[in-house]
């Protein structure tokens, strides 16, 4: 039934086959030819001499968060925007006020972020 | 051979999502979880629900992990004691994982026909081609409610994040 | 299929109390937005405005029962009963609130939107038809209602309480979805109606995955009703959260929870009545047993609430059991008890708003002694409400349990009743504790009353009601009936 239509995804698959092996080979290859002498100074992040203080692992302020909040709400957004286009033609203009109201609710959410500084990047 | 990708892409997000739980440094877990929803997306496909796996790709490994990587960074997940928090009733939660599992097992395995198993979806797929219209048709018609309720749920997790993390920073 | 603006505007007129509270959102957003340091009372009473609206708007229904939006919602004399409920919990939550926020400093547009959009989830609820528009009204409503929760940003035990919210949430609406997934891959339906009309023309509906679905959504449910074993979240969410949004979680979830699992155990899944009257008389016992027994050893009374608010939930699952042989009567008991509840339960909750101020609240029932000889008014009102949630002879918990029991009795449920009987009388010793301490013990120094006329005015309401319903319960026992007349 609906599997019968999978033939087309033949060169998805054979595309992600072919980029998986060479991403592994040139690892594989890189791994086998250089040569390894490693030393402490070497190992080392910064090689020009400077001594990393503290941990790469810092906390980031909450700001990024309401970015990525932000950012998910109007991804979801234009998720419906692709059904939505493809059957435009067939529904027409109730479609079309029906995608002006979902997109006036979200605006009223960005509005909203940015009146209260959700946009503002200070420290 | 479909059943042979059907089982591997399944096999790997079972194990993936195995390892999302095991694993012990959380970014890990995330990465896996990258796996899973990938995998998940792969399965999408082969039961002809392209629509939703575009979705998985997208929403869920895309913007969902990215939520997750700053969330796990606003947080200083060094300085937290996990184990001495989350491991403490492991034996607990190992038995009742085992229960529940034990249960869905017996339940899938019995042998039944699917009473049912075309909704409207399937029916249209095959009369209108491509999943992602029928699922247009379908939504941008008879199920303008939900739609509509979707932009208000995101409107209100705007609000919720804008409340909770911005005026808290303004005060410290 | 042919859906046109003629059937939306048609649809869309049919759901106006909704839209009254959309609109009443986006004029506190704007206002709130446009004037950030404006008033931000002003904006409590158009809320409050916005809800009693919205109920007038309601109250115009002709009556006319049909399904609108392709069959996403209903438009029926249940759903009718349960929004106007739903406007009384938001109606009486803003007037506690209006004080309450000035005292804690979280006077925001915010809340008082967000108050709006919880109730929106819960309408959405109520009268949803099939279970993806209720899942949808379940979301929104838990979101709006998690951030009122941490609105107290400053404090431990409030962020403690969201994130418990929030995540427990989450995993019951994980399990939920589960459930409605194996229940529409059974029946290929989401249709709660035509989920009735799939299984009525089955000979065999007893399969393994249908039981499996019903089983998984009684637990989604579980954790917005909040009976036993999905309860854990209750106590910490009443104590860490804004009075006035415990008070509002302590019965709008639960009321919204209620009329969906009615809909769903009577209408969708009535052909397994047997498989889940077992289900819910398991459930009734170790909620009423458990709740009863934990309210017993707690001090803070936030927490003595919560627990006594799952012993409550134990006895309507009573009902509910009940229900599987005695249709109308076991549905008029449950959503009878549900309608008195929303008074007396939500009552100590603005006593306990009475008496806090700016530096201390008194959620201890140590905090309560002699509270008769500083206000001997607030004092009796805490007894009538008290005495109601015992369910005391003249008080109108005695005719909801009445009914309640009554209606287990008809069923033949005697083992039940006896634990229901039996559960009563330990709850009686918890409530009459804090009597006892506002009359017999010796006040403290600093009790003060913080009274504020919209708190009083929402407490007479309370009283009005619970005394009223006490006195002459024909009433509203009649019109519980009327509204589920056509439901089942």
């Amino acid at each position: 039934m609906l599997l019968s239509g999978l033939s087309s995804y033949i060169p998805v698959l054979v595309f992600m086959a072919i980029s998986g092996a060479i991403g592994f080979l040139m690892l594989l290859i890189g791994r086998l030819w250089r040569p390894s002498h490693p030393y402490k100074e070497k190992l080392s992040p910064y090689e020009c001499g400077i001594e990393p203080e503290g941990d790469a692992w810092e906390r980031v302020i909450p700001r990024y968060y309401v970015y990525a909040m932000l950012f998910l709400a109007f991804d979801v957004e234009a998720l419906f925007l692709f059904p939505w286009a493809i059957v435009f033609d067939k529904i027409g203009w109730f479609a079309f006020i029906e995608m002006v109201l979902f997109i006036i609710v979200l605006l009223i959410g960005l509005v909203y972020a940015w009146a209260k500084g959700a946009l503002d990047w200070r420290y | 051979m479909i059943h042979l990708f059907f089982l591997m892409f399944s096999l790997i997000a079972v194990i993936a999502s195995w390892r999302v739980v095991a694993a012990k440094h959380i970014i890990h877990a995330v990465l896996w979880l990258v796996v899973t929803f990938f995998s998940t997306a792969c399965l999408f496909v082969m039961l002809g629900a392209e629509f939703l796996a575009a979705i998985q790709i997208l929403v869920y490994a895309g913007a969902i992990i990215i939520l997750y990587v700053f969330a796990i960074m606003l947080v200083n997940v060094k300085d937290l004691d996990i184990k001495a928090h989350f491991h403490k009733h492991r034996r607990l939660a190992k038995l009742l994982g085992l229960v529940i599992f034990a249960e869905l097992g017996l339940v899938f395995l019995q042998r039944f026909t699917f009473l049912q198993a075309k909704g409207p979806l399937a029916v249209q797929q095959a009369e209108w081609g491509g999943n992602s219209e029928v699922i247009g048709r379908l939504l941008y018609t008879d199920y303008i409610l939900p739609f509509e309720l979707a932009s208000i749920i995101l409107l209100v997790a705007i609000i919720g994040a804008v409340v909770l993390a911005i005026t808290q920073e303004k005060r410290a | 299929m042919q859906y046109n603006f003629v059937v939306l505007l048609g649809d869309i007129k049919q759901i106006s109390a909704e839209m009254v509270i959309i609109l009443t959102i986006v004029v506190i957003m704007l206002m709130d937005i446009l004037a950030p340091r404006g008033d931000k009372t002003l904006l409590a009473y158009i809320s409050l405005g916005g809800t009693l609206l919205a109920a007038l708007v309601c109250c115009t229904w002709n009556g006319v029962e049909q399904s609108i939006f392709s069959g996403a919602l209903v438009v029926d004399r249940f759903a009718f009963f349960f929004k106007l409920m739903l406007f009384t919990i938001t109606a009486l939550t803003q007037l506690m609130s209006i004080n309450y926020v000035k005292l804690r400093n979280i006077n925001r547009g915010e809340f008082h939107a967000l108050v709006l959009f919880a109730t929106l989830g819960m309408l959405i609820m109520v009268s949803g038809a099939d279970l993806l528009s209720i899942y949808l009204g379940l979301e929104l409503n838990a979101i709006a209602c998690c951030v009122l929760v941490a609105f107290l940003r400053q404090n431990v035990k409030s962020n403690e309480a969201a994130l418990k919210y929030f995540v427990l949430s989450l995993f019951s609406s994980g399990i939920l979805l589960y459930g409605i997934s194996l229940v529409y891959g059974v029946t290929g339906e989401i249709n709660i109606y035509k989920i009735a009309r799939y299984l009525s023309g089955q000979q065999n509906v007893s399969h393994p995955m249908l039981h499996l679905g019903l089983v998984l959504l009684v637990v989604g449910f579980g954790f917005k009703v909040a009976y036993v074993p999905f309860h854990m979240w209750v106590p910490d969410v009443y104590e860490g959260a804004p009075i006035s949004v415990a008070a509002f979680l302590s019965l709008g979830p639960k009321a919204a929870g209620f009329a969906v699992l009615v809909r769903i155990v009577m209408v969708a899944v009535f052909t397994l009545k047997v498989e889940w009257s077992i289900l819910f008389s398991l459930l009734a016992v170790v909620t009423m047993t458990l709740g009863n027994l934990t309210a017993l050893c707690q001090e803070n009374i936030r927490r003595l609430l919560a627990y006594s608010g799952i012993a409550h939930v134990g006895y309507m699952l009573m009902g509910l059991v009940a229900a599987a042989n005695y249709p109308q009567l076991g549905i008029t008991s449950v959503i009878f008890y549900l309608l008195c509840y929303v008074f007396f339960n939500i009552g100590p909750f603005g006593i306990i708003i009475l008496l806090c101020n700016k530096h201390k609240i008194c959620e201890f029932i140590g905090d309560f002694d002699g509270l008769s000889v500083r206000s001997p008014l607030s004092a009796f009102v805490m007894t009538i409400f008290l005495l109601s949630l015992a369910g005391i002879p003249p008080m109108v918990g005695f005719v909801a349990k009445f009914l309640i029991f009554m209606a287990a009795m008809k069923a033949e449920l005697y083992w039940l009743v006896a634990i229901g009987i039996i559960n009563s009388a330990i709850a009686m010793f918890y409530y009459l504790r804090i009597v006892v301490a506002m009359y017999v013990r010796a006040p403290k120094p600093g009790l003060k009353i913080n009274a504020s006329p919209s708190l009083t005015i929402a407490l007479a309401i309370m009283v009005g009601f619970t005394l009223l319903m006490g006195i002459y319960p024909a009433l509203f026992i009649g019109f519980a009936r009327y509204s589920i007349a056509t439901l089942l």
